[in-house]
């Protein structure tokens, strides 16, 4: 059996890690989570996913920053990151394009544009 | 003294004396050179007077003496006289003695009488006309003359009969070239001319006094002319003292000179004399200084007068021209103190066409250009003034918008929400249908968020209102100790959950009946201490939270004191602020909507009171609102206190 995609969710609030978490894995596929960017980068070293569903707003280490440095390391480049904003104003958009994001998802995100985003990225 | 200090003053005297001291000098200085010509000029004409006099005396007395002498010059006369002498008693040589003197009185109108003297004195002969001169055959002939006589000289005498001078000349009998003298002959007549040339004053004052005189014996005898008007004087003879020191006396003494002489009882006099040798008479006139020197008294008083107008008009003229130098200057002065003190539209007009002139153009330039600079300046200002009002205005309008704006959205989205909630509260509690537990989780937290959201809009509704000052206060009279432990029971079972020590400390001692009562808005007040311990019972993970009351004065104090981990320093600034930092660098779940603290603020500040917060981390918090008892209008009360 082919082996599952995985897909690392990266946002401080429990909630959506939750619900999120439920969707994705109904969809089939692997689901791990991080809190904050730290624990990000951590996890993409432990076990580098297939993407990286990453929140902007987050505390400690901010989203694009968690990016940048995903993008900058030659081992983790490959992986595509997906930024969620709460806000899709063109200073966001186009601060995280400058630091590789490779698409954007605007909250409140509905389950289907979940599936299409990730079919694009990932594959079934 | 201040008027000398200023420019005019010192001007006008430097003007006023320069011209009162010129004028003065030059006055007192030609005075004196005046003063010393006209003296000179005084004793000339005495002199003149004097010399004049002796001339026309001289030539009177000339006359008499020649005619005197063709008298005695009679070589029968002096055989018969020298007959006489030794034959006394013949009346022949009388009878022919009279006989020549009647001839000779004939032949010389200008004697009146004549008389003839044997050289021992005794007289004659003698006619007895009317008139001066008269005498009496036997007696002697004056002393004097027959002295005079026989050294083989005239003897002249003058003297006054009926207030009219008379000349009298006693002339030698004698052989000529012999020396031999035998008598005398006395020739008497009036004589007018001398009165005349006495009364002759021409170039003379009215006090000048021309006097004839001649030594006899130890007297000078002295003859006075006739007195004004042609009044006859009663005795115009004086005979003085030679003792005394007068003009008259002097010219008897045969001294010549002019000299100012102080005469007792007349003062001082210019006087002038002479002396004819020929009859040993004296000529001397004099004048008094008074008169003579009275045209320089006058020269004197004009001089003063002048000097007088001098300083008057030295110190009007000074202030005249002082004036018309310090006046443009006063107004140039005038001009930069209006400047000055900011009146821009000041300028002088000055047209004495000196540099002063100049000076007032170039003024009225800068001010001119000062005026429109200032002009330009404020217009500017103005502008930018109007400008920046209106951005203002338009930012007011933009933030009330942005209110409304939220105000009506906040409502919007309630409706929305309400039918959300319901749905998803109905599905959740299973009313439509049994689910399974990972479709109760998504509905729990859906449920959950909901709320947040419901909270979350109410919150912004509240902003807004207090943002917009549209807060309206449903004020009553409330027990702050009641309120305060409703919060405290509604939040219990929380606190419990979490095992804190939730609990109330109203000191019965600050009232006696155990309430504390103010006048405030019951649900709000509530709101604002939930709000409070919300957040403490967020932030504690273990220990109490307490909340405390206190009634300081005419306030009340609410405290909720956590042992909580307490707040950074650097976020206790703008904590009250809506979405403070604070808020951000919370954790996701433990964040609220990061807007109760800003609208307990605004809830407080309605009230008048005032909310602030100590907090040291690791430790915990304090957050305290004080608030007037009496209500809003007692806020001035709390600042003060506080």
């Amino acid at each position: 059996m082919k082996e599952k995609k995985s897909i690392l969710i990266v946002d401080d609030n429990n909630d959506i890690v939750t619900t999120y978490g439920v969707v994705l894995e109904r969809m089939g596929y692997r689901v791990s989570v991080a809190y904050d960017g730290n624990q990000c980068i951590e996890k993409i070293k432990e076990d580098k996913p297939d993407l990286v569903l990453l929140d902007v707003f987050l505390p400690g280490l901010s989203g694009s920053e968690v990016c940048r440095m995903i993008k900058e390391a030659s081992q983790t480049k490959d992986i595509p990151v997906v930024a969620i904003t709460a806000s899709m104003s063109t200073d966001t958009k186009k601060r995280m394009t400058e630091v590789g994001a490779d698409g954007f998802l605007l909250k409140p995100i509905d389950v289907t544009d979940l599936s299409r985003v990730i079919k694009e990225f990932v594959g079934v | 003294m201040r008027f000398f200090k200023s420019l005019k003053g010192r001007l006008m005297a430097m003007i006023a004396i320069a011209v009162i001291v010129t004028g003065s000098v030059v006055l007192v200085f030609s005075y004196f050179v005046t003063r010393s010509f006209f003296r000179d000029e005084v004793f000339l004409s005495v002199e003149s007077v004097v010399s004049r006099t002796k001339r026309e005396v001289q030539t009177v007395v000339s006359n008499s003496k020649d005619a005197a002498e063709s008298v005695s010059t009679n070589i029968q006369l002096f055989e018969n006289v020298g007959l006489y002498l030794t034959n006394p008693e013949n009346p022949e040589i009388v009878q022919y003695i009279d006989g020549v003197l009647a001839e000779s009185v004939l032949k010389f109108p200008e004697f009146d009488n004549i008389y003839v003297a044997g050289n021992e004195g005794t007289i004659i002969s003698a006619t007895s006309n009317p008139g001066p001169g008269k005498a009496t055959t036997g007696k002697k002939a004056p002393e004097e003359a027959l002295r005079v006589v026989n050294q083989d000289r005239v003897w002249a005498d003058f003297g006054v009969e009926d207030g009219k001078t008379y000349i009298s000349m006693a002339t030698p009998i004698r052989l000529p070239d012999t020396g031999v003298i035998t008598g005398l002959t006395l020739c008497t007549g009036f004589t007018p001319g001398i009165d005349r040339i006495l009364s002759d004053t021409s170039g003379f004052g009215a006090t000048g006094e021309t006097t004839i005189s001649r030594l006899s014996g130890s007297y000078v005898k002295t003859l006075l002319p006739l007195g004004e008007e042609g009044n006859v004087l009663a005795d115009r003879l004086l005979y003085i003292g030679t003792d005394y020191d007068l003009p008259s006396v002097r010219a008897a003494r045969g001294e010549t000179g002019e000299a100012e002489m102080d005469i007792p009882d007349a003062g001082k006099e210019v006087a002038a004399y002479d002396f004819l040798p020929e009859a040993g008479w004296g000529v001397s006139a004099s004048v008094s200084s008074a008169e003579a020197f009275s045209h320089l008294g006058r020269l004197r008083n004009i001089d003063l007068a002048v000097i007088l107008v001098l300083l008057f008009g030295g110190i009007l003229f000074s202030f005249v021209v002082a004036r018309s130098f310090a006046k443009p200057i006063e107004e140039l002065q005038r001009g930069v103190k209006l400047l000055a003190s900011g009146r821009l539209n000041a300028r002088v007009t000055i047209n004495d066409g000196l540099e002063v002139s100049e000076l007032a153009d170039e003024f009225n330039t800068m001010a001119s250009q000062l005026d429109e600079v200032y002009g330009t300046l404020e217009n500017k200002v103005r502008e930018r003034t109007r400008e920046l009002q209106e951005a203002n205005e338009r930012l007011k309008e933009l933030d009330d918008l942005k209110s409304e704006f939220v105000s009506i959205a906040s409502h919007e989205l309630r409706s929305p929400m309400a039918s959300m909630k319901m749905g998803i509260s109905t599905v959740a509690k299973e009313l439509v249908g049994p689910l399974n537990e990972e479709q109760k989780m998504m509905l729990a937290i859906a449920e959950k968020n909901m709320d947040r959201l419901t909270k979350l809009t109410t919150d912004l509704l509240d902003l807004t209102k207090i943002e917009t000052n549209q807060l309206d206060l449903d004020v009553g009279e409330h027990d702050l100790i009641e309120l305060a432990r409703d919060v405290v029971e509604a939040n219990e079972a929380q606190a419990c959950h979490q095992g804190l020590d939730l609990r109330v400390i109203s000191p019965d001692i600050v009232s006696p009946d155990g309430r504390i009562e103010a006048i405030c808005d019951y649900d709000r007040i509530y709101g604002v201490l939930q709000n409070l311990i919300s957040n403490s019972l967020v932030f504690t993970e273990k220990g109490s939270i307490v909340v405390s009351i206190e009634k300081i004065d005419n306030t009340a104090g609410i405290c909720v004191e956590d042992t909580g981990e307490g707040i950074p320093a650097e976020h206790i600034p703008g904590i009250f602020e809506k979405f403070s930092k604070a808020h951000f660098e919370t954790r996701s779940e433990k964040r609220g909507a990061g807007l109760g603290l800003a609208i307990g603020r605004g809830i407080v500040e309605a009230h008048g009171g005032k909310i602030f917060v100590e907090s040291e981390l690791g430790k915990g918090s304090k957050f305290c609102f004080i608030i007037p008892l009496r209500g809003k209008n007692e806020r001035e009360e709390v600042n003060t206190d506080s």
